[in-house]
């Protein structure tokens, strides 16, 4: 079944059951520079495989980028 | 090592703090901050984009840098806090350098937001560089806190106005017991070594560099500000005084006696 996301602010429907399913479902490189929070809490990249998604999570994936 | 800034436990040569944000291209920004001889380099953290994979420079400047992660844009509290977190998770770093501003227009920090957002980052075993003004009684409530340094701002953000109170800044130095950082509003390098000579233990800029005519240039000549102004403030400068002092002493002078 369909779930209904919120990634980095966007309505995203996605058929995979774990975060990092989520991420290969959206062509997402997993970079080691790459963070992501479910529900505003950080999701540390060894539970990525095992964390469980569920219709309406809020989603940020974020990386450093240039910055002063 | 001689004369290093010391931030929590780690230890820097050099006492300059460069931005990586707007550069022309990536290879001028690499050259200045060769240029600038420094050893820390801060980055923001953004959002990726879910269309497109976007050459990333981070892996670049981790091989050289040390990477400074700040919470640029961050209005409130819980977004500063989760911000923190995220580029912990992203760069392996518990520092940050902690930016709670109050508006898009004139970038200011709200002290109101910064202190709580600072407590809890300390409590969550972080090193906080707060951006902070440049108010004395401020900048010790976040030493008392626990902070890992503070980071006064010179003048706002992109401003390249300079320090525009001396004095503040002065006082700031002789209370701390943490690092003072002179972060944003630097425009030129003499900006740079008034703010070693006031006794400042480090300065961070971005724009005075990436925006300048000459990048590299510039980048060279913050470098040798810095080292100059903190020459200037170990050695001692003479007070100033409101009337003249001779340099050489009249003993010996010609004396020509006045005929009429």
């Amino acid at each position: 079944m369909k779930k209904k996301l919120i990634i980095n602010g966007k309505n995203i429907f996605v058929f995979s059951e774990t975060l990092s399913k989520v991420l290969n479902e959206l062509n997402i490189i997993k970079s080691q520079n790459l963070a992501v929070a479910v529900n505003e809490e950080v999701i540390q990249k060894i539970n990525w495989k095992k964390y469980k998604i569920k219709s309406g999570d809020t989603i940020e994936i974020v990386e450093p980028l240039k910055g002063g | 090592m001689k004369d290093s800034l010391t931030i929590g436990k780690k230890k820097f040569k050099s006492r300059l703090l460069m931005g990586s944000s707007r550069y022309p291209n990536h290879q001028i920004m690499l050259d200045s901050l060769n240029a600038s001889g420094t050893e820390v380099v801060t980055v923001a953290i953004r959002r990726i984009s879910l269309k497109k994979y976007n050459e990333n420079i981070i892996d670049v400047l981790k091989k050289k840098y040390f990477i400074l992660p700040n919470t640029a844009g961050c209005y409130t509290i819980k977004e500063a806090i989760l911000t923190a977190e995220l580029a912990r998770e992203a760069l392996q770093t518990n520092f940050v350098k902690l930016e709670v501003i109050g508006n898009d227009e004139d970038l200011l920090p709200d002290v109101e937001n910064l202190l709580p957002a600072a407590k809890e980052l300390v409590k969550k075993k972080f090193n906080v560089l707060p951006y902070c003004n440049d108010d004395p009684l401020i900048c010790r409530k976040l030493e008392d806190i626990g902070c890992s340094a503070v980071m006064p701002l010179a003048a706002p953000i992109g401003s390249g106005m300079g320090i525009q109170n001396q004095q503040n800044i002065k006082l700031i130095v002789e209370e701390s017991n943490v690092p003072v950082i002179i972060d944003a509003g630097v425009g030129t390098a003499s900006d740079v070594a008034i703010a070693m000579e006031l006794g400042c233990d480090g300065v961070l800029l971005n724009t005075a560099v990436a925006e300048a005519q000459n990048p590299k240039l510039m980048a060279k000549a913050m470098a040798g500000a810095i080292e100059s102004g903190r020459n200037a403030f170990l050695a001692g400068r003479i007070p100033k005084r409101s009337f003249a002092k001779n340099s050489t002493t009249n003993k010996g002078r010609i004396h020509l006696i006045k005929k009429n």
